[in-house]
């Protein structure tokens, strides 16, 4: 029956690389082309991968890039030490990732993960409480040094999953903070 | 019959420390411990001796009579406690007294003393050195903090007297944060240092750290051999160190060094040791304390003067006589080092573990490397993140931060994550090539995004979509690249009649 | 005839437009769009597209089709079948010709043996057709449980399933959902306002997140719909059409050869060290060809497909990083559904086994932890496939027994040097059984440490376990891939006899 959209599944097309931080690098691939980035032809060739190691060169010079997380449609790369965190959509998925992102707005509760393993020492906050961008909300301790984790959020305090003398594990979700409007 | 030497440590400082026992033509005695049982310290030593601490709450590093049973049992006759440690604990001084084994370091009581922040400040006033408005000594509650703040003025800093390394410090800045700041800093060092104590001193916001080398024998000998500048810190911790400091006039390098000499003689110091001051905007200079351990950065001051320190602490340690005088300590050039440690430096700086599946130092002229690990060595969470430490020498500053520019750029590590973007981004950053830096520049500078480059983002992006396309074209090509497997005949038999 | 033919072709132009711009808006794609990436390019035959609705609802020429597209094309050369339900036709609602046309090709694929695709969007049941929908939801709800085991039946919800219409997305074997834009309850957050007086978001009530995370009802989580139907591509490059058909093989394989010898290194010494599991089923598997299942659900228990040099293989792992990878209700459940899933379509099955026991709590027995964990337990036992163990660290107690043990009809069980295999950890052990000596001792410390190293030596030691025939062999962590790809050659022709019954009580 009548086809009225049909989907690109061409090597030649256009993709989308998001970081949270909202930069983005459109990129086209061509087969033995060099790719088009943002609408300029950059001459990056790919010297050789092998397992997740790929070598690129790019004005004489080289760059070696790791992936050190892959999951779904999206991309952590480690070059010279440093980590960038792409998403990869195609055009239509990256227009409706824009339009959902507008109509969620910025309210969203805020999960505080632990950023190191380590021991809590101290938690300075119960549920209910209202913080402020900047109160302590408790304290880790880690590498033998107490670090206060403080609110990057102005909220009320939803949830606590931790008391004093709990061992936490890195990204382990320990406080919850709802926006108060 | 040579003399046998335990290294009762770990790492890059094991490994340095035997270098030069080595060529004293000592015998070098390693502990391998299970946590980290094919380290390769482990493999630069001529015995390895085996301890299991692995169920055990303390490490066999800081573990006294564990270290007291090996140096009987390996007739040991020198024991080097390296830097952090039980390097500073004045009962292994003692108790290798004791047991008739040399301690490569000064003599118990001084570490004692040193390690006592209020008897330190007492005999470096003795000594003339000029020190902070503060405290005598120890107060012994919030309010007599409130009182003493009141009339030294904001900002100060609560210390814990027993402290290092940033615990149990706190910096107030009026008064009704002084009660809130005494509590946890009062509990903080109870927990890290079995002692609560602590003092109050007057704080200098944007300080500079300049700190004193000192080499002294028992006989009454001591120079120094001039300054390192170890501004470049977070929480308290060294990342960058640099010799001599771009901050120092050769006048004040002479007035400080020389103070610093008379304050060693004054004390009978009778080791390698570092005396530590911070120094505001105005050149004005304060002692903090005294280190009686051989720091991590001691390789800086050996590139510029061509002194072996450890060569020389363990010489007087078994009491020879130094040979050196303060004439014949002569600077030449600059040297930096940068620290590498594993540590995710776009997330706060915290610890990374893993398998370092490759590493490449750089290599060339003036450049030294002073390392703890080695390809599919094993970083864990056990013991401190520094995995080694990358020192150039230039023939002044500007060339000794191209040569670290380009040391940094030829460094290549696999695994995990280090802080080699971090002092990339900081030798090339104005407010240190300018030597204008501070303790402080890591807070109020330093955002990850800087460690973002935009030809690297670049290039990670289009390598993602590498990866990306390549996926994407398996999935949603129309033609498959799998076969279907054929099933036997006997699988199929049972299938059907099941 | 050729008007006719024109005119039908415009009215589905003109309603393709219609919805493109509706759907858009919204961030959703439309059915035909949806279908045109599920499918290879020109591939799709659509059936009973003019079938007309039932009497009763208004019969403008938008409502052709009744709501629903069905019929069968291609996905990489292999025939599937596909309904995708039309949420601009009321509302996508489900009346009696909207579900007998998915029954239709429900019974069709059955009978031609090839996979179902259901593409929902819909409101739910059709109020107008009381009933008479009603019951249509009942005869896929039967054809749904008729195919479980012989088609691969796949459920991606790209917009609300609500009421009944969440149930045959349950009964399939995965479920895909989006972020934001999907939602699956059985009642709304209107009713729950009523009934309980409770505020809650469609988003907090039953999105993506929560299914994904906390219910373990959506398999699948994906930020766009585009990505999901891609990922619906790539979980059916891993599955044969039906449970008589073979697996695929993918011709061309790599695997990281430079890091086998890391395997010796990954798992810390320390037991009570965490490490993360995938890291190693990645380095034992065909390069990046891990697919994980169920990937925010019970994260102790890490499930997913793989290949081990080009054939498919199901990967139960237990992951150390999160409740130290003891086994609880929820990692019971999803273990079991997949090991069921896997013994369905002949997947043969690899367990990478580093597991503490059974986590402990007033919580877990009183929701059943008993009841749960025996489901994962039928599951290993009742499986006829292929299974190989490979102990890493830990191995203690109930949960030793439960993943695939030697015993329970494990066909190789492998350990690493690093194994430790008992009844409980040593420290555990010596409390209990030296208790008396501990109390009595000068020096319980040390009397301990020494106690818990002779258990450990003499005890939790793997090579004991191997010298009882309990495990296969232990072997050097780096050879463990070639050693499970020859396991899984010679063990592709097993074959099992089973009782002959009507099917087994699983403790559901």
């Amino acid at each position: 029956m009548a086809q009225e959209y049909v989907y690109k599944r061409d090597n030649s097309r256009l993709f989308v690389a998001m970081r949270d931080n909202g930069r983005r690098f459109k990129v086209i691939m061509n087969e033995d082309k060099i790719p088009v980035i943002n609408e300029k032809e950059e001459d990056i060739r790919l010297v050789r991968t092998e397992e997740s190691h790929m070598c690129f060169e790019y004005r004489e010079r080289r760059f070696h890039c790791v992936v050190t997380k892959r999951n779904k449609n999206s991309y952590t790369m480690l070059i010279n030490g440093v980590e960038y965190t792409f998403s990869v959509e195609s055009v239509s998925s990256y227009l409706r990732k824009k339009i959902l992102a507008k109509d969620a707005g910025e309210e969203q509760d805020l999960s505080i993960k632990a950023p190191m393993p380590g021991k809590i020492t101290a938690v300075y906050v119960d549920p209910g409480d209202e913080v402020n961008v900047g109160d302590p909300l408790f304290a880790l301790e880690a590498m033998k040094m107490q670090n206060e984790i403080l609110s990057p959020i102005k909220g009320k305090v939803l949830e606590l999953t931790i008391k004093e003398g709990d061992v936490v594990v890195k990204n382990d979700e320990l406080v919850k903070i709802g926006v108060v409007d | 019959m040579a003399k046998r030497l335990l290294v009762a440590n770990r790492g890059e400082i094991a490994i340095r420390i035997m270098k030069s026992a080595k060529e004293l033509g000592l015998t070098c005695v390693v502990i391998k411990s299970p946590k980290e049982a094919d380290a390769l310290y482990l493999k630069h030593a001529d015995e390895v001796v085996s301890f299991d601490d692995a169920s055990n709450a303390t490490s066999v590093f800081l573990d006294i009579d564990a270290l007291m049973g090996i140096c009987r049992e390996n007739n040991i006759d020198v024991l080097h406690p390296g830097y952090g440690f039980l390097s500073e604990n004045p009962d292994l001084a003692n108790a290798c007294k004791e047991n008739n084994v040399v301690f490569a370091g000064p003599k118990s009581e001084l570490i004692r003393d040193m390690g006592n922040k209020t008897i330190a400040k007492e005999k470096a006033v003795e000594a003339g050195l000029p020190l902070l408005a503060g405290s005598a000594g120890v107060v012994h509650s919030y309010e007599e903090a409130e009182d003493i703040a009141d009339k030294i003025g904001y900002p100060v800093i609560l210390k814990a007297a027993a402290g290092g390394g940033g615990r149990g410090m706190r910096i107030v800045e009026s008064r009704d944060q002084i009660e809130k700041n005494y509590k946890s800093a009062h509990a903080e060092s109870l927990a890290a240092f079995n002692n609560g104590d602590l003092f109050v001193e007057k704080y200098i916001p944007s300080p500079k750290h300049i700190e004193f080398q000192i080499l002294a024998d028992m006989h009454g000998n001591v120079i120094h051999l001039g300054e390192r500048e170890c501004s470049l810190q977070r929480k308290h911790q060294k990342l960058i160190e640099e010799a001599p400091s771009p901050f120092l006039s050769p006048q004040k390098r002479e007035e400080m060094g020389q103070k610093s000499v008379e304050f060693a003689k004054k004390i009978g110091y009778d080791s390698v040791g570092t005396i530590e001051f911070i120094m505001d905007a105005n050149a004005n200079y304060y002692f903090m304390e005294m280190n009686t351990r051989i720091q991590v950065e001691h390789p800086v001051t050996e590139m510029i003067t061509g002194v072996d320190l450890i060569a020389w602490q363990l010489r007087v340690a078994m009491g020879e006589k130094l040979t050196l005088t303060q004439d014949d300590i002569k600077f030449q050039g600059w040297a930096i080092e940068c620290r590498i440690n594993a540590e995710d430096a776009q997330n706060r700086f915290s610890p990374e573990t893993g398998i370092i599946s490759q590493i490449i130092f750089p290599e060339g002229e003036d450049i030294r490397i002073e390392t703890g690990v080695e390809n599919n060595s094993v970083v864990t969470p056990y013991f401190d993140s520094m995995l080694a430490k990358i020192i150039v020498r230039g023939w002044d500053r500007q060339n000794a931060i191209g040569r670290m520019d380009r040391a940094l750029l030829n460094f290549r590590i696999d695994g995990l994550k280090t802080t080699v973007p971090f002092s990339k981004l900081v030798i090339n950053h104005r407010d240190f090539t300018l030597g204008t830096y501070t303790t402080k520049w890591v807070e109020d500078y330093y955002t990850d995004i800087m460690l973002e480059n935009p030809v690297d983002e670049m290039i990670a992006a289009h390598a993602a979509v590498y990866l990306y396309h390549n996926e994407f074209s398996k999935v949603a090509s129309d033609t498959p690249d799998f076969e279907e497997d054929s099933m036997s005949v006997w699988v199929m038999k049972r299938r059907l009649n099941s | 005839m050729e008007e006719t033919f024109n005119t039908r072709k415009q009215i589905l132009q003109e309603h393709e437009k219609k919805a493109q711009h509706k759907q858009h808006l919204k961030g959703k794609l439309t059915a035909r769009e949806r279908l045109s990436i599920l499918f290879d390019d020109g591939t799709f035959e659509e059936m009973a597209t003019f079938n007309s609705p039932y009497e009763g609802v208004s019969k403008s020429s938008e409502m052709y089709g009744d709501g629903v597209i069905v019929g069968q094309g291609f996905v990489q050369g292999k025939s599937v079948f596909a309904f995708a339900q039309d949420f601009t036709v009321q509302g996508g609602s489900l009346g009696k010709i909207h579900g007998e046309k998915i029954a239709k090709i429900q019974e069709m694929a059955l009978k031609l043996g090839s996979p179902v695709v259901g593409l929902l969007d819909s409101g739910g049941a059709r109020i107008q057709e009381g009933v008479q929908s009603l019951s249509a939801y009942a005869r896929i709800f039967r054809n749904n449980v008729r195919s479980s085991g012989v088609i691969p039946q796949i459920s991606v919800i790209l917009g609300p399933a609500a009421g009944g219409a969440v149930y045959s997305p349950a009964l399939t074997d995965f479920v895909f959902m989006t972020n934001k834009t999907s939602f699956m309850f059985l009642t709304g957050p209107d009713v729950v306002k009523e009934v309980l007086n409770e505020d809650v978001t469609l988003e907090s009530l039953g999105g993506g997140q929560v299914h994904a995370e906390k219910s373990g009802v959506a398999q699948f989580l994906y930020d766009d719909e585009e990505h999901a139907i891609l990922a619906v591509r790539k979980l059916l490059s891993y599955l044969p059409s039906n449970n008589y058909e073979s697996l695929p093989v993918v011709k061309n394989f790599e695997f990281f050869q430079s890091k086998q010898e890391m395997l010796n290194k990954l798992v810390p010494e320390d037991s009570n060290q965490p490490y993360e599991i995938k890291d190693i089923i990645d380095i034992l598997m065909d390069k990046d060809s891990f697919f994980e299942v169920h990937e925010n659900f019970a994260k102790n228990l890490v499930v997913g497909l793989a290949r081990l040099e080009g054939k498919t293989i199901g990967v139960v792992a237990n992951q150390p990083k999160v409740l130290a990878g003891t086994l609880d209700i929820d990692a019971s459940v999803k273990g079991a559904r997949f090991v069921r899933f896997c013994d369905s379509y002949n997947i043969p099955l690899l367990i990478l086994e580093d597991v503490p026991g059974f986590l402990p709590g007033v919580n877990q027995e009183h929701n059943g932890v008993i009841r749960h964990g025996a489901k994962l337990l039928y599951a290993f036992c009742d499986a006829t496939v292929p299974k190989v163990t490979v102990i890493l660290r830990k191995s203690y107690g109930g949960a030793y027994i439960v993943m695939s043990s030697k015993n329970t009809g494990g066909d190789f069980n492998l350990a690493w040097p690093s194994a430790a295999i008992a009844v409980m950890g040593p420290e555990g052990a010596v409390k209990i059984v030296n208790r008396r000596e501990l109390a009595d001792a000068e020096d319980p410390v040390a009397l301990k440490a020494e106690l818990v190293k002779k258990y450990r030596d003499e005890i939790a030691n793997p090579f004991i376990a191997e010298e009882k025939g309990l495990i296969d062999e232990v072997i050097n962590p780096s050879e463990t891939r070639s050693k499970l790809v020859r396991a899984f050659q010679i063990l592709s022709t097993k074959q099992l006899y089973r009782p002959s019954r009507k099917h087994g009580n699983i403790p559901l």
